[in-house]
């Protein structure tokens, strides 16, 4: 495979597409059964909102209880960084689910190559809520 | 229960123009009411069914919280000949509490709590709990004042929560239970008046302690002041670092 470090745009870019595509269009089973395999099965870590979860089992628990019925999304930037064995993704951006007002939010994701595959190792995502007034 | 709209002269700057005209100060207490509860058991219905003929709510995008205004005058269940001007703030969440991250500041300084959940939809009734332990947590007292507010009771055919049982464990928590349509508008007004009168009691109980105690003669409660402090978010860890 080239070297990634080169592509890292490239890859960044095209994960974040991938990854929305399976996410927005799913109710929450088959969204976890879609994303798992994107996660490296032997380390991965993930931090939506408040729940925390470690490995693959966890992590497909934590997207089974995500409870709207539709999601809608506005990408604002992508951004992407090389690292040593991998690419790091941050994502700006709002969503809107049912109909709740809109937020936005900052996600975080750090891919690693195996085997000239990437894999998801650390995922994080937060609204931007803030804890003033 | 004596709770009467104002007189229409101070609510005409608002009704006429169709965006949020700011609202005079001229009140005696401001309540800061919090609507908790799942996402969809129809809490920005049933609060705009008590207050969007009068007000559009407000939507703060970067705290996250939705609030409407309403003034109403209060009178005391035992002393109606003295009435007191409220200005009720009514909080709502935007839709984070599906991901469980409601922040400190939503909590700070509310005195009521409508803890709602919908009577077609079990999980959200046996949810209750949990809010009501995230409320005692986060609010200002260890006991504050919370009704119970069954949603969607004009749904009888899928209804999955009996009437019985939203009682029984209201009377258990020491909550008043109401069953309310934000639909229909059945109890809703009823059911804030019910909660703004637990307010008042407590506050007017605290002003004549602190009267006796020969406090200055005023009321305490005047007005809440908007801060911009900035707290570290409370974080919970369990024994695993709060991974799981």
């Amino acid at each position: 495979m080239a070297d990634f470090r080169v592509q890292f745009e490239e890859i960044g870019g095209a994960f974040v597409q991938h990854f929305y595509n399976l996410f927005d269009n799913a109710n929450a089973e088959s969204r976890a059964n879609n994303l798992i395999p994107l996660f490296l099965n032997e380390q991965c870590f993930q931090t939506y909102e408040n729940s925390k979860a470690s490995g693959v089992e966890a992590i497909r628990a934590c997207l089974q209880k995500l409870s709207f019925q539709k999601i809608q999304r506005s990408i604002t930037t992508v951004d992407c960084q090389p690292l040593s064995d991998g690419v790091l993704v941050g994502v700006m951006g709002m969503v809107k689910t049912d109909e709740d007002p809109v937020h936005s939010y900052s996600e975080t994701f750090v891919l690693r190559a195996t085997n000239n595959n990437f894999f998801i190792t650390n995922h994080i995502f937060r609204m931007a809520i803030h804890n003033v007034g | 229960m004596g709770i009467e709209e104002p007189p229409q002269s101070i609510l005409s700057t608002s009704k006429s123009s169709s965006s949020v005209a700011p609202m005079s100060t001229d009140y005696d207490y401001l309540v800061k009411l919090l609507a908790l509860g799942d996402s969809g058991v129809g809490k920005t219905s049933f609060l705009g069914q008590y207050t969007d003929e009068v007000f559009q709510s407000k939507f703060v995008s970067t705290v996250g919280i939705d609030f409407r205004e309403k003034r109403v005058i209060y009178r005391a269940p035992n002393n109606s000949a003295r009435a007191h001007r409220v200005h009720l703030q009514l909080w709502d969440t935007a839709g984070q509490e599906r991901f469980r991250s409601l922040t400190t500041a939503f909590f700070r300084d509310a005195m009521g709590f409508l803890l709602m959940f919908d009577v077609t939809n079990e999980d959200s009734f046996t949810h209750i709990r949990s809010w009501l332990e995230q409320l005692r947590t986060h609010a200002a007292t260890e006991t504050p004042d919370v009704v119970l507010c069954g949603n969607k009771a004009d749904l009888a055919t899928r209804r999955k929560v009996t009437e019985v049982r939203a009682r029984e464990f209201a009377k258990q928590h020491g909550m008043p239970y109401f069953e309310t349509s934000a639909a229909s508008g059945h109890n809703v007004a009823h059911c804030v008046e019910k909660l703004l009168e637990l307010v008042m009691t407590r506050m007017e109980e605290a002003v004549e302690k602190s009267r006796r105690a020969g406090a200055a003669h005023q009321k305490t409660i005047k007005r809440i002041v908007v801060q911009d402090s900035l707290e570290p978010p409370e974080t919970k860890r369990s024994g695993c670092g709060g991974w799981c």
